[in-house]
């Protein structure tokens, strides 16, 4: 779950980062009244939960309350990356002698959390990385230890600080650990990181996302008024928020995730995560995907049954493509039991249905058997995903 | 309007055997998918039946059939 910066920064300021004074307004008023108690230079920040709001006018410095409520007006009606901005973070203006960047993040391939500063900051750090590599420091730390003092004073004399300066920023940057740990982040990032031209380091931008699945652990951030939300970067469709449904059901696998499209091949899809793979290969042979979907963990018959009928429900459906993988715990009898329940309470019979199965693996002999008794066109592992896809693509074009 | 439960399995009970041990709900307890339960047929006169809409949730994993000590289940795929 992605934070605000707001919201990052109630994080921050709980943890001990120091932020500048700042403030939430949801109107140009409260700006300009907030301006006004503040007395001093400010920045007006659109909340949005993108980045390049910079670039793209989100950002303005006002010098007395009539100009920040203008600003904001203006501030308010853009619409960045299609987000619109209904709140703005009104905050001292700082006057940087260096602008630094600090952030931490997973690195897959070493299975750590690294941790990466430089003394380039205010731009995005892929960028940085790009131009100038020399100036990008990584260092990989243990989970269970933390940064360690040496660590933070490595990192921080990277950033191009020394003595006092540096004893502070590797404190900033053991406390940007405890937080990654403590709130379960996948990315907590501090772009830029700004050393004042009077001698202090203050997080002028705060960016948290929090891991989705651990979630549910941190009841404290109610507490803190940060609302559990799930990331998207659109309001989910009818069809999606059903299949969500469908997907609770039961805790026991996965049979829902699903995203709609507007074309006529209904699509269940799945297995060790081969549903963007199917998806590709339909939409490369030419196929409309109606949606995208996947299931696997081996869901229940029901779950099966409940999304297989909300795909064939679905307007201007015309034929229906189950693809998986070869499937190692997903049960290939169980989905053949799902689709073909499915299709009975629809009145569907699947001998005169466009269908195409393409499963193999766990009790694939049991899953055969079924779909041959209701004479449903299947194919076995040694059809590729492709060949399948292929196919289903074809299935669609030749009907009348 | 056509069957539509029970298409693939068939879980049966012998309820004359199944009371001689005065419903020992085992089944019930044992099976991951919920296929069995008791009802109240009469008063104190328990029964174990089948949930029919779960019928075809079952997974063939046996521990019913072994668990059970009257072997008063019976289970049959129907392809
Ligand atoms: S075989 Fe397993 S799943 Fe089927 S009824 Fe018996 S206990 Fe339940
Ligand atoms: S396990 Fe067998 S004997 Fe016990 S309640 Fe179930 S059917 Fe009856």
């Amino acid at each position: 779950m992605k934070l605000y910066e707001y919201e990052s920064k109630i994080i921050f300021k709980k943890e001990g980062i120091p932020i500048p004074e700042s403030y939430l307004a949801s109107t140009p008023d409260e700006v300009e009244k907030i301006v006004e108690n503040l007395k001093k230079e400010v920045a007006i920040k659109a909340q949005i939960l993108a980045t390049g709001r910079g670039k793209a006018g989100g950002i303005s410095f006002a010098k007395n309350p009539k100009e920040a409520k203008q600003l904001a007006r203006k501030i308010f009606s853009l619409k960045i990356k299609g987000f619109e901005v209904r709140k703005v973070l009104v905050e001292e203006r700082l006057f940087p002698s260096a602008e630094l960047f600090l952030g931490i993040t997973y690195d897959l391939s070493q299975k750590t959390p690294v941790v990466i500063s430089s003394s380039l900051g205010g731009i995005d750090i892929n960028e940085i990385a790009k131009k100038y590599p020399e100036k990008v420091f990584t260092l990989p730390v243990n989970m269970v230890w933390g940064i360690q003092n040496y660590q933070g004073k490595l990192l921080a004399k990277n950033m191009g600080l020394k003595s006092k300066d540096m004893f502070k920023a590797a404190g900033i940057a053991v406390k940007l650990f405890n937080i990654f740990k403590k709130y379960d982040c996948d990315l907590a990032e501090i772009n830029p990181l700004i050393l004042t031209q009077d001698g202090k380091l203050i997080a002028a931008d705060a960016h948290l996302e929090l891991e989705q699945e651990a979630l549910y652990r941190h009841k404290e951030l109610e507490q803190l008024e940060i609302p559990i939300r799930k990331d998207s970067p659109r309001i989910p469709t009818k069809f999606e928020i059903e299949a969500e449904k469908i997907d609770k059901i039961d805790h026991r696998g996965v049979a829902g995730r699903v995203v709609e499209f507007d074309g006529n091949l209904g699509l269940l899809i799945g297995g060790g995560g081969a549903s963007l793979t199917i998806f590709d290969a339909i939409r490369y042979h030419g196929g409309k995907p109606a949606n995208y979907c996947e299931i696997g963990g081996n869901p229940t018959v029901k779950k099966v049954k409940e999304l297989t009928k909300l795909i064939l429900k679905k307007p201007g459906i015309k034929g229906l493509a189950v693809i998986t993988n070869v499937l190692n715990n997903t049960r290939v009898d169980l989905v053949a039991r799902g689709v073909i329940l499915a299709m009975n309470e629809l009145d569907i019979k699947p001998s005169e249905y466009p269908i195409l199965f393409r499963s193999a693996g766990a009790y694939e002999e049991d899953g055969y058997r079924i779909l041959k008794k209701y004479k449903i066109k299947y194919m076995d592992r040694s059809y590729s995903i492709d060949q399948a896809a292929k196919a289903a693509v074809e299935m669609i074009s030749n009907l009348k | 309007m056509v069957k539509i439960m029970g298409m693939f399995v068939k879980v049966e009970i012998n309820n004359s055997k199944c009371k001689k041990v005065k419903n020992c709900k085992i089944c019930e307890e044992v099976c991951p998918v919920e296929i069995f339960k008791f009802e109240n047929l009469e008063e104190n006169n328990e029964i174990i039946s089948v949930i029919e809409e779960n019928e075809d949730e079952c997974i063939f994993c046996n521990l019913c059939l072994e668990k059970c000590l009257q072997k008063a289940i019976t289970i049959k795929k129907l392809y």
